[in-house]
Order: structure tokens, then C-alpha cells, then sequence
């Protein structure tokens, strides 16, 4: 590398590499601390400590039926919800990269409401039935969630440069649209659905082990497409007339980008529904520590994602409305439910987007 | 290097400086204005008298005449009770929060100085859903008040968090993403307020949905009544603002020295915007971007600021939107109705996403 004589010094290592690796140390840490607490206080009922959590998954035999159904359970919610963070945060990273808009995010660009969109019209007025495949609604959910990216992207994209304006009017109009659509569809079915408007939220609570298959399955596919095709989409900066001339289909990998963002979305989206604010914060809360090259944003947000929405969904499991109510003494005017998780991440997402908003020109 | 960006940039010029002359004081501009005001005013009424004739039975113009000025008792006449119930209420409706929310569009436009401020964008919509949705499901906990005093509490409110969080009022991104943002926030409010319901109280959920679709399928005479008060306390004070309005463009210090106090201007403005559109807003849901096209079109359609000529004609044009989008919402998929919030998106988005791509350029 070093260009000079042997008396010059060595060029100094890029601190970002050794702060990377200390943040997915620590992020990867608080994750596995997360994912042993989930465990351990579960929704309040039956408290399994760390040490039997453990020895129960070595030795099933060993423990009772109840702790034993209990840590399976609990092991796969918090499984899904790392999926669900995971995914998300690195949809987030591609499209902040591809769009060069440091907000763009699955909910700015339409890919989280055409999911939605998709995933609700297909269970209300589509051929649903009880049984789908489970890969039935990733696959409905993508096609939405890739439909709306890549309208957004087209609308940005319109005049050659790209709009931050439009990327987010599309976005506040799709976002219209899905309401009303949403909306629409929750009031033709005969008795209000609990479960879809949960779902329009965002919730995490009905995790099995064949939903989680799906969902990493889907991230282990797109997210290396996504990561390899960035640096040939974001080739913008040459020209487009010179990146085709060196042999580069720009809009090929943008599309392939767009892709990804799409399946990584949609594969969390249609399990979990449409919860918001993970591809839009994960990233940002790493990128100071990564810089911006993906190699190194991607596994850091990815676990930021994680860790986001496990501790989002312990909330959700822990903090019940109900309790509270019956503590003010008018618990019968409250649903027993738990809010959907997607309820907690919007509630710390939104004061850190208007900490984003200050920093923005 | 310089030499693509140079001619690009010189190709785009003409058509910025078309856009771009002040305010035109030659007396032919208020030919135009008649002509423009006019033309949009002929459109309405046809659209109207469309609107009124169609449907299951269709009426001749001869019926839904007698229909809507006869005032003795029906007689029975499926066809008479049909226009006068149903279809002319609806109508009427239609065409005044359309005029509502056109003049506000171009009040809020004018007051911040932002092309882009627009009662939805700003959050409005979101902020009185929250208050219908806390109404429908826990009314002890909302003052007793009729719920357009509600809507209008919840829906400047939303409106004033979007531009305190904004920061930069007259920033168009910092506008609209404040207010994205917001909305998602208050949106997930209202759910939670919903799913919170009880099962006992689980009917009035629907009441929310119903709110979120923006439609004008339940419009009937007691929601004219509801929000008529509020349109003739409006209509009026905004027309009569135009001169605050067109003072104020000329920039606050200028404004100041002509004897205006600009920051209580802009909240007086801002208040009356609010008064013209939340009424709507809580009887026919959230009507999106009509009050962010109408005042665009109208300015290039007069090629003038003028707050006097702009505030009738977008209101014109504003009605003419929505009775169009409420016309073809039910009559296109006849008799399965699409909500006219659906088809105001559909059919007005596309637009005000080209009007964006305009200003983003003329900013360069």
C-alpha cells in the first residue's frame, strides 16, 4: 500500500474497523442478555431463571412439560423478533444507501405499506385460507412491498435526479392509500379483527418455529444480494453513460437492490405486520461508529435491529394496559390484551426521528 | 465536467422563468381571473348536475330541479326523496369542504411560506382521528363538547407539534417529514385506543375505521347542519384576510412596516385554516392533497399571487376536485362504492407528485 521508502510510517488502521467490531461485539452481547431475559420473565406467569432456561434446552427430558413448552415458546418469539429486526434494519441500510437519504427507510419509501397493503387484501378478499403454505404471505407481501419500492424509486428517480421531496410525498401517498385501503378492508369484515388491526401495528406474538424458518430464510437470501449489488447501484456518482460503458447495468443492480429491500421487508412485514421505525433507526444508531461502507453498517445494524425490536417486544409482553387499568381500578373498561409491539418502537421511534431531524440541514 | 451541467441547466431555464412572474397588475389579468373563475365555475355546477342525475334510478334534470327547490312534503316520489336526502346533501358537502379546504390550502401556503403546507400533510387529519377515535371508544375521557370543537382541538394541535418539530416552518422536507412522522405516531395512538376497547364497546371501533376511509357515503342533512356554522364563520374571514395575506408577502419587515404584526398574522391565518378544514375533516375523514393542488393549479392557471383572485378560484377548483373524486367513487364501480378519500389519492396524488418535481427544480 505505503507508496514511499521504508521510512515512512505504516498508514494507520482505519479506526472504524476496530470500532466496528467492539459495537457487534457488545450489540451481539446485549442481544444474547436480551434473549435470556425474554426467557426468563416470559409474560409474568412462570419465571424460568437463565441457568434452567439453559438446562432445560440441553436436557428436555430432564425438565417439566410446562417450563419445557414455555422456553419453546419463548425462544421462538424472541427468535422471530430478532428476524424481524434483523430484516428490517438492513432493508433500512440498502435503501438509505440506494436513495443517498439518510431517511429513507422501508416505511418513507412505500415497501412496509405495499406489504401491508398486499398481505391485508390477500387475507380479506384474496383465496386465503386456513391452508396456505406458510411461505404463501412473504411471497404476497414482497410482490406489494417490491410494487410500492419500486414506484417510489420511479417517481424519485423522475427527471434524473433524486428528489428527496418526492421520495417522501410518495411515501405520505402511499401511506394514504394504505389507510384507506386498510381501513376499508377492516370494516367489510363482518366482526372487527382483533388480529389484523394488531397486525397493522405490528406484533410479534404469533411466533412458531416454521414462521421463523421462513423468515431467515428470506434474510439469508436477500441480504447478501442486497449488499453485493449496492456498490454497482450507487455507481451513480461516474454518470450513468460511463458506468454502462466500463460494463456496469446500473439499473440492473438498482433493481436488484430494490429487490432485496423488498423480500427483507416483506418477509418480516407478512409474518409480523407493518411495524415501523426499526429500518429507520437501526442504521443510524451504529452508522457513527461504522461509517458508511456496508461491509461493516450492515452486521452492526442488523444486530441494532435485533436488539431494537427483542427489547420492543419484551415490553410489549410486560407492560399490560390491563394491570395497569386494574391498578386505577377501572380495569373493565380496558381490553385484557398486550399492545402490539409495533406500539413501543413507534413511541421511542418517533422522539429519535425528531433527534435525526434536528441534525438534518 | 462543467459542460453537461451547464447545458442542462440552461435547457431548464426557459421554462423557470415562465413559472416564476410576480404578481401580473395589468388589467387583462382580471379577464383571466373571470374567465378562469368561469370555466371552473361552469364545471362544478355540470359536475354537480352529473352527480345528481346519476345513479339507481337515474333523474332528469327537470326532477332533481323540483327535487332540490321543492319544499312541501314528497309525496312519496322514490326519485324526489332519493336527490333531496341523499344525493343533494352529499353534494353540498362535497362542494364545501372542497371550497374549504382549497381556500385553506392557499392561506397555509401563503402564511408559512411553504409550497407544500397542506392541512393533511401537516398532520391535521391524523390529529383529529385520534380525538375521534378517543371519542368513540372512551367519550368520559374527552371534554363534552360536539366533536367538530374536538376535531378542531386535536387537529391543531397535531398541526402545531408538526411545525414546533419541524422546526423550519417554511422548509418544504423538514414540513412534510415532521408531519409523516407525526401522523404514523398519532396513527399508532389511535390504534392502541382502539384495541384498548373493551368488548362491550367494540361497536364504536367502527366509527374510527369508518373515519379513516374519508368518505361521504353517510353524508345526510344533519352533517350539513353540523358543519355549516362553522363554513359561513369561515368562508367570510378568510376572504377577508387576502390583504393580510398579500402583505405578508411581501416579507416581514416590509409587512411590519406597513403596520402588521407578522407573527400574529400568520397565527390568526393558520387558526382560520383550521376552522375551515377540521369541521370536515371529522364528518367526511381525511381528504388528502386537495388543499395542496388546488391553490397550485389556481396560481398557474391565473399566473397571480393575489390572494383576492387565488382564494375564490382554488376554492372553486378545490370543490371541483372533490365532488369529481366523490362522483367517480360512486358511480365508476357502480352500485359497489369507492371512497372518495381513496379516489381523491388516486386521482390528485400523481398530480401533486409532478407539481413537486416543479418546485424541486425551479429551488435549484
Amino acid at each position: 500500500m505505503s507508496t514511499g521508502g521504508e521510512s515512512s510510517p505504516p498508514l494507520p488502521a482505519d479506526p472504524r474497523v476496530r470500532q466496528t467490531r467492539l459495537l457487534v461485539v457488545v450489540l451481539a452481547v446485549s442481544c444474547v442478555v436480551m434473549a435470556l431475559v425474554s426467557v426468563w420473565w416470559g409474560t409474568g406467569q412462570l419465571k424460568i431463571s437463565p441457568i434452567k432456561a439453559i438446562d432445560t434446552l440441553l436436557d428436555p427430558e430432564g425438565a417439566s412439560r410446562l417450563a419445557e413448552v414455555s422456553v419453546d415458546n419463548r425462544l421462538s418469539r424472541v427468535t422471530m423478533a430478532f428476524g424481524v429486526g434483523i430484516a428490517l434494519a438492513v432493508a433500512g441500510a440498502l435503501l438509505q444507501t440506494l436513495y443517498r437519504n439518510p431517511l429513507a427507510s422501508p416505511e418513507i419509501t412505500g415497501v412496509t405499506q405495499g406489504s401491508v397493503v398486499a398481505v391485508v387484501c390477500y387475507l380479506v378478499w384474496g383465496p386465503a385460507g386456513a391452508g396456505d403454505a406458510v411461505w404463501v404471505l412473504p411471497v404476497v407481501g414482497s410482490v406489494g412491498g417490491l410494487a410500492a419500492g419500486l414506484l417510489t424509486w420511479a417517481v424519485t428517480r423522475l427527471g434524473g435526479k433524486l428528489d428527496p421531496l418526492r421520495l417522501i410525498l410518495t411515501g405520505v401517498l402511499l401511506a394514504g392509500v394504505l389507510g384507506s385501503i386498510v381501513a376499508l378492508a377492516i370494516i367489510s369484515a363482518e366482526a372487527l379483527d382483533q388480529d389484523i388491526v394488531q397486525w397493522t401495528v405490528g406484533s410479534v406474538g404469533t411466533a412458531t418455529w416454521e414462521r421463523v424458518g421462513i423468515l431467515f430464510v428470506g434474510v439469508a437470501i436477500a441480504t447478501p444480494i442486497g449488499v453485493a449489488a449496492i456498490p454497482y447501484a450507487n455507481s451513480l456518482g461516474l454518470g450513468d453513460d460511463i458506468s454502462q460503458g466500463v460494463g456496469l447495468n446500473v439499473n440492473a443492480a438498482r433493481s436488484l437492490v430494490l429487490v432485496a429491500a423488498a423480500v427483507l421487508t416483506a418477509s418480516a412485514v407478512s409474518l409480523v405486520g407493518g411495524i415501523g421505525f426499526v429500518g429507520l433507526i437501526a442504521p443510524h444508531l451504529v452508522r457513527r461508529y461504522t461509517g458508511a461502507d456496508l461491509r461493516r453498517l450492515v452486521p452492526a445494524a442488523a444486530l441494532a435491529g435485533a436488539f431494537l425490536v427483542s427489547a420492543a417486544d419484551f415490553a410489549s409482553r410486560n407492560l399490560r394496559p390491563n394491570d395497569i387499568a386494574t391498578h386505577f381500578g377501572v380495569s373493565e373498561e380496558v381490553n385484557p390484551i398486550t399492545l402490539p409491539t409495533g406500539v413501543y418502537m413507534a413511541v421511542v421511534g418517533a422522539p429519535f426521528f425528531i433527534h435525526l431531524l434536528r441534525r438534518l440541514p | 465536467m462543467t459542460a453537461p451541467g451547464t447545458t442542462s441547466h440552461r435547457d431548464e431555464s426557459p421554462a423557470v422563468r415562465l413559472e416564476d412572474d410576480g404578481p401580473d397588475l395589468e388589467p387583462s389579468s382580471w379577464t383571466r381571473t373571470a374567465v378562469v373563475t368561469g370555466g371552473a365555475a361552469l364545471l362544478l355546477l355540470a359536475l354537480a348536475a352529473y352527480n345528481l342525475t346519476q345513479g339507481e334510478p337515474d333523474a332528469s334534470l327537470s326532477e332533481v330541479w323540483r327535487s332540490v327547490w321543492s319544499t312541501g312534503p314528497t309525496d312519496g316520489v322514490i326519485i324526489e326523496i332519493l336527490v333531496r336526502e341523499v344525493r343533494f346533501p352529499r353534494v353540498l358537502i362535497a362542494v364545501m369542504a372542497g371550497l374549504s379546504l382549497g381556500m385553506a390550502g392557499v392561506t397555509l401556503q401563503d402564511s408559512l411560506r411553504n409550497p407544500l403546507a397542506d392541512p393533511y400533510l401537516l398532520g391535521v387529519a391524523q390529529g383529529a382521528g385520534f380525538i375521534v377515535a378517543l371519542n368513540a371508544v372512551y367519550p368520559e375521557l374527552t371534554p363534552p363538547l360536539p366533536l367538530t370543537i374536538l376535531c378542531l382541538l386535536g387537529g391543531s394541535l397535531a398541526a402545531a407539534l408538526v411545525l414546533v418539530v419541524s422546526r423550519q416552518a417554511q422548509n418544504p422536507v423538514r414540513v412534510v417529514l415532521s408531519g409523516a412522522m407525526v401522523s404514523l405516531l398519532l396513527g399508532v395512538l389511535s390504534t392502541v385506543v382502539v384495541l384498548l376497547a373493551p368488548q362491550a364497546r367494540a361497536s364504536a371501533l367502527f366509527s374510527y375505521f369508518r373515519f379513516v376511509i374519508g368518505s361521504l357515503a353517510a353524508i345526510n342533512w344533519d352533517s350539513v347542519g353540523t358543519v355549516l356554522p362553522w363554513f359561513l364563520v369561515g368562508v367570510p374571514l378568510t376572504l377577508a384576510s387576502a390583504r393580510i395575506l398579500n402583505l405578508l408577502q411581501l416579507g416581514d419587515e416590509a409587512a411590519a412596516g406597513l403596520g402588521l404584526n407578522p407573527s400574529r398574522a400568520r397565527l390568526w391565518l393558520i387558526s382560520i385554516s383550521m376552522v375551515l378544514v377540521t369541521p370536515f375533516v371529522a364528518v367526511i375523514g381525511p381528504i388528502g392533497f386537495v388543499a395542496l393542488f388546488a391553490p397550485h393549479m389556481s396560481r398557474s392557471l391565473l399566473a397571480t399571487n393575489d390572494a383576492r383572485r387565488l382564494l375564490p378560484v382554488s376554492g372553486i377548483i378545490g370543490a371541483t376536485l372533490l365532488l369529481g373524486a366523490d362522483t367517480a367513487g360512486r358511480l365508476l364501480f357502480f352500485p359497489v362504492e369507492t371512497p372518495a378519500g381513496l379516489f381523491t389519492w388516486i386521482i390528485v396524488g400523481p398530480f401533486a407528485l409532478v407539481l413537486v418535481g416543479r418546485l424541486g427544480k425551479r429551488a435549484t
